[in-house]
């Protein structure tokens, strides 16, 4: 060890207690850093590899073209893997509850049944063109059980593909039925190909020998995914451009598209935190170089005098900074990394939970971030060095010499008023405090900075908890299951048999349906809503009418301020250009909208200009109901079931076994509150804890600036004392001087931590509505334990200084 | 110049503060130091005599003239250029010793030429330690060291670099007399035994005798000049 190191290392050791907090400090920036780079790109990866499992490991998908197109694109050289799949046809195939009409037979190649969405349940996938994969969702439905190693026998209506307007637009055409024994060789998860197609289950078998008849499907997966752009716009110039469409989310977790996404969200809440946390390690660091360097300003000029350079006195504090990288960094990486790995399970439980699609947060860890959190430290550190540097740097011999490290005297005026109310202790405190303005600045800011992340932090976990709080949480059920609109959305009949089958389950208390849809009053033509109903708010709301259920089986309740037809009159209404007649048993003014959907507290009013029809769903069955399929809007159609269940997570299993779960969602509001409870805690824990390590470092900094501070005044407080200065008069003038500075300090962070919270609470309002939180109970806590901090370093220092 | 001269000062004066509010320090000061010739400077409190010793050692600049040492202008030098040389040519000894507290003994000694990147000799170190009669305390930290003890340390750290000139500013001014008496007998052994040149800066009349050569200064001039062979 050369001398410079030498001395570096041997200051380090001699002041252990300031050695550990500022070590702390940098592990809790490294740890901080590394985790949230970890689990950033930890994140990501498992988005990547979900989407990889969920939607499939390829950028571009082209549906029905050629063969010959399809086989072409193997030979191109920005292309990794080229997956082929081909439509053999289709078979009739009944079921159980479902309007499915049949079972479509997909072939798919090696690389398709390694990189589309096949997720085996059971089993494996099928090695020739009579093994088969089958969703469970067909085998639940199936009209009798079936396992692996089964026969299927189906009459296989084979198509192929006629492709005209110069390969523009194609067709599907018959091409003969050949009966097929397809052995059942693994049960898989539905695929998104089944979810979205409306009238047939999905078969997988192996593609053996691709036919140049059949229409091929193709998925492509680029090297380069930053190349799919050019590639895809290049595609949607051919004649495929109809047949082309990308994987728009692995497209996104991978990076590959400009917009501003989720992606690029996290990107920037992760950079966000860092740079606080780089700027606090700084700050923090800074301080404590500072502290150290002011106390050793003898032992620089005494270096100087005998002869060391500029270069070497930089050398050393330089050296110091890298001697406490050394030390935190390993330590740091392995905190934050470790918190990462073993809590990634734990999130990813909570967040599968939460998102119910199988979302599962692998740990992934990548050198070059690793690298980075070396970097950003060591850069952090070298930038907290700059200024002990220069202070050293200016270090005098002459004031070695002449033993005159005291603080430099500089005269403080004060006004007459001030001294009087001040007295001389205030006085004494007053004017230390003005002449060494820089010396209290390092203790000012750290001040500051613990008000300020008070401030931040238990706002920011009291918006959490109100937001979790926040979550419509219905005091009346525990269970909605409802239909899921959009392209392929599940049949009226089916949903209503799915309403059917869970009425009858065990744990149901209670339950409420309403479906609502509109049809035109044949009358007047005008537009009506129409509510069929069923189950405890209707009974509810025939009580209130004065009706009894069995009276409304055949009959409905015409809302109107101006009824056209009177009660025991018959309504014509038009449906999908069918006609229903519904005689009226009793008309009403009130809008039962909000007592029928289930509110809480429903607010009965007048229905105003709108018609509306209440029918039981005894009726509703019967017709024909506008579901809306062929609309591009959302407007009127709904199917809602509210259950109040005594088991509602069972109950959960129980429908989710045969509903289709991308068709009919269910919502479990005990799971979610629960979920949601973790979620809170576990960012409560981690909010706390860093405020908690930030504290514990933020005071020891004070400490060890008055403990500074006050052994250069140690000469200063000799004479005063010689001169007759009473202990009384001392702990008044400590008093005054915590007060003077530590107000200051606290009023700084008190303005700035209100401001940004108020930031915060504004980005987060836009998300959602929610009270402002002013955290005045931690502000009042943090006056007080500030000011009992710097009074009892001043008191513990002093104590000291009187033993000695 | 001639040979034997070491050290030569040219019309030294050092003037503090502004127009309104100057002191000066050092009046036109000038005189030459023989090569192993033993000074004691003298004057009352606020004489000017520390003010001189900190313009030898380049420690702090004149407001103007030059010091030479070894014919070299030190105040002419950059600053990096100045730290070599006061490492390699100048011994500084202070009235509080100013040891590096977190460094024992030997290391405090070695410190200069470390700074150096020079060579130990450890043979001529161990002669050094013993002269300075510290054999026993060489693992000791300074604050295990009596004040005598601490000074000697200084002394020793200020010969290792074999400097052309030492420059000791009140060694002895916080010491008891006996061990005042041990580091003047110290310092003369060295200026006889290396034939170290020695510059000592002190009020005490007793001490300063010693020395070959006695300089008086009063209001920043020198009053008085004797050597001893004059008397």
């Amino acid at each position: 060890m050369n001398i410079l190191s030498s001395i570096a290392w041997k200051n380090l050791k001699r002041n252990k207690k300031r050695t550990i907090a500022t070590s702390i400090g940098i592990i809790v920036s490294v740890a901080l850093i590394s985790f949230i780079f970890t689990l950033i790109y930890s994140f990501q990866n498992s988005m990547i590899e979900n989407t990889k499992k969920s939607v499939g490991n390829y950028h571009i998908h082209i549906d029905e073209t050629a063969s010959e197109v399809a086989t072409k694109f193997k030979q191109m050289q920005k292309i990794e893997k080229v997956g082929i799949s081909q439509t053999i046809g289709a078979s009739d195939y009944e079921t159980q509850i479902y309007a499915k009409q049949g079972i479509r037979i997909e072939a798919y190649d090696e690389t398709s049944l390694f990189n589309r969405d096949i997720s085996i349940i059971e089993g494996r996938l099928p090695k020739n063109e009579k093994e088969i994969l089958i969703s469970s969702y067909l085998v639940n439905n199936m009209n009798e059980p079936v396992k692996i190693g089964d026969k299927l026998t189906l009459d296989v209506q084979k198509v192929k593909l006629t492709i005209y307007n110069d390969g523009k637009d194609s067709v599907l055409e018959p091409d003969g039925v050949e009966k097929v024994v397809y052995t059942i060789t693994g049960i898989i998860k539905q695929t998104r190909q089944e979810a979205s197609s409306s009238n047939a289950y999905i078969a997988i078998t192996k593609l053996e020998q691709i036919e140049e008849a059949r229409p091929c499907e193709v998925t492509i997966l680029l090297k380069n995914p930053k190349e799919e752009n050019a590639f895809y716009q290049a595609l949607m110039n051919t004649n495929l451009a109809n047949h082309v469409s990308e994987n728009s989310e692995l497209l996104l977790w991978q990076g590959a598209t400009n917009e501003m996404n989720e992606k690029s969200q996290m990107e920037l809440i992760g950079i966000l935190s860092i740079i606080i946390v780089v700027a606090i390690t700084i700050i923090l660091i800074r301080n404590s170089f500072q502290i150290s360097i002011s106390e050793r300003m003898k032992e620089f000029g005494t270096l100087i005098s005998i002869g060391a350079n500029s270069k070497q006195i930089t050398k050393i504090v330089l050296l110091e900074g890298i001697i406490y990288a050394i030390i935190s960094i390993p330590i740091g990486l392995i905190l934050g990394i470790g918190i990462v790995f073993f809590s990634t399970r734990g999130i990813g439980n909570v967040l599968e939970n939460i998102y119910r699609n199988e979302l599962n947060i692998q740990f992934s860890i990548n050198g070059l971030f690793v690298i980075a959190t070396i970097l950003i430290t060591l850069l952090s550190t070298f930038i907290s060095c700059i200024k002990p540097i220069k202070e050293a740097k200016k270090a005098s011999p002459i004031e070695v010499i002449k033993q005159n490290n005291e603080i430099k005297n500089k005269d403080v005026k004060i006004s007459k008023v001030k001294s009087k109310f001040l007295g001389i202790e205030g006085e004494l405190a007053y004017k230390n405090i003005k002449r060494n303005k820089r010396k209290y600045c390092s203790t000012t800011i750290s001040i500051s900075i613990i008000m300020i992340l008070v401030i931040i932090v238990s706002g920011i976990i009291q918006y959490v908890f109100s937001i979790v709080n926040n979550t419509y949480m219905p005091t009346n059920r525990n269970i909605d299951v409802g239909i899921i609109y959009g392209y392929g959305q599940e049949e009226t009949s089916t949903v209503f048999k799915n309403f059917d089958r869970i009425k009858k389950q065990d744990s149901i208390i209670d339950y409420s349906i309403l479906v609502s849809f509109k049809g035109i009053i044949k009358e007047n033509n005008k537009s009506i809503s129409i509510y069929g109903c069923e189950g405890k708010q209707y009974k509810d709301y025939l009580d209130n009418l004065g009706l009894k259920y069995e009276d409304t089986v055949k009959t409905g309740i015409f809302i109107s301020n101006n009824p056209i037809v009177q009660e025991g009159q018959t309504l014509n209404i038009i449906i999908k250009n069918k006609e229903y007649e519904i005689p009226i048993i009793k008309t009403s003014n009130l809008d039962p909208y909000m007592q029928l959907s289930g509110f809480d507290n429903p607010k009965i009013l007048n229905v105003g200009n709108y018609e509306k029809l209440v029918i039981s769903n005894d009726i509703a069955k019967t017709i024909d109901i506008d579901d809306e399929r062929d609309s591009n809007v959302r407007g009127n159609f709904s199917m809602d079931m509210k259950i109040n269940s005594s088991n509602p997570n069972q109950l959960e299993k129980e429908i989710l076994q045969f509903v289709n779960p991308n068709k009919i969602a269910v919502v479990n509001y005990t799971k979610q509150k629960e979920d949601a409870q973790r979620i809170s805690t576990i960012m409560s824990i981690f909010l706390y804890g860093l405020l908690l390590v930030i504290s514990l470092i933020g005071i020891t900094n004070i400490y060890n600036t008055i403990t500074a501070n006050m052994n250069l005044r140690k000469r200063e407080f000799e004479i005063l004392k010689a001169i007759g200065m009473s202990n009384k008069q001392f702990n008044k003038m400590f008093t005054y001087e915590s007060l003077l500075y530590g107000l200051k300090a606290l009023i700084i962070g008190t303005l700035i931590g209100i401001l940004l919270n108020y930031g915060i609470y504004s980005i987060l309002k836009a998300k959602q509505n929610m009270p402002y939180y002013f955290p005045i109970v931690q502000i009042i806590i943090m006056l007080i334990a500030t000011i009992m901090v710097i009074h009892i370093s001043t008191k513990v220092t002093w104590n000291k200084q009187e033993l000695d | 110049m001639s040979e034997d001269i070491i050290l030569k000062c040219e019309n030294l004066t050092k003037i503090y503060g502004n127009e309104e509010n100057k002191t000066i320090a050092l009046d036109n000061v000038s005189f030459n130091v023989k090569r192993g010739q033993f000074i004691s400077i003298i004057g009352a409190s606020g004489s000017g005599k520390s003010t001189l010793l900190h313009l030898l050692g380049g420690v702090d600049k004149p407001t103007s003239g030059s010091v030479f040492i070894n014919n070299i202008d030190i105040h002419s030098l950059t600053e990096n250029d100045l730290s070599a040389f006061r490492r390699k040519e100048i011994g500084l000894i202070y009235q509080f010793y100013n040891l590096l507290p977190i460094m024992n003994v030997k290391e405090n000694i070695l410190l200069p030429s470390q700074l150096d990147k020079r060579k130990i000799d450890e043979k001529e170190l161990n002669d050094l330690i013993n002269v300075l009669g510290l054999g026993d305390r060489v693992t000791h930290l300074p604050n295990q060291l009596s004040g005598g003890q601490q000074q000697r340390v200084a002394i020793g750290r200020a010969l290792i670099n074999h400097p052309a000139l030492i420059l000791a500013d009140e060694p002895t001014g916080n010491l008891d007399s006996k061990s005042s008496e041990e580091i003047v007998e110290l310092l003369k052994v060295s200026n006889k035994k290396y034939n170290q040149t020695i510059l000592l800066v002190t009020h005490d009349e007793k001490i300063a005798k010693e020395a070959d050569r006695i300089i008086t200064i009063k209001d920043g001039k020198i009053v008085k000049d004797i050597e001893k062979n004059e008397e």
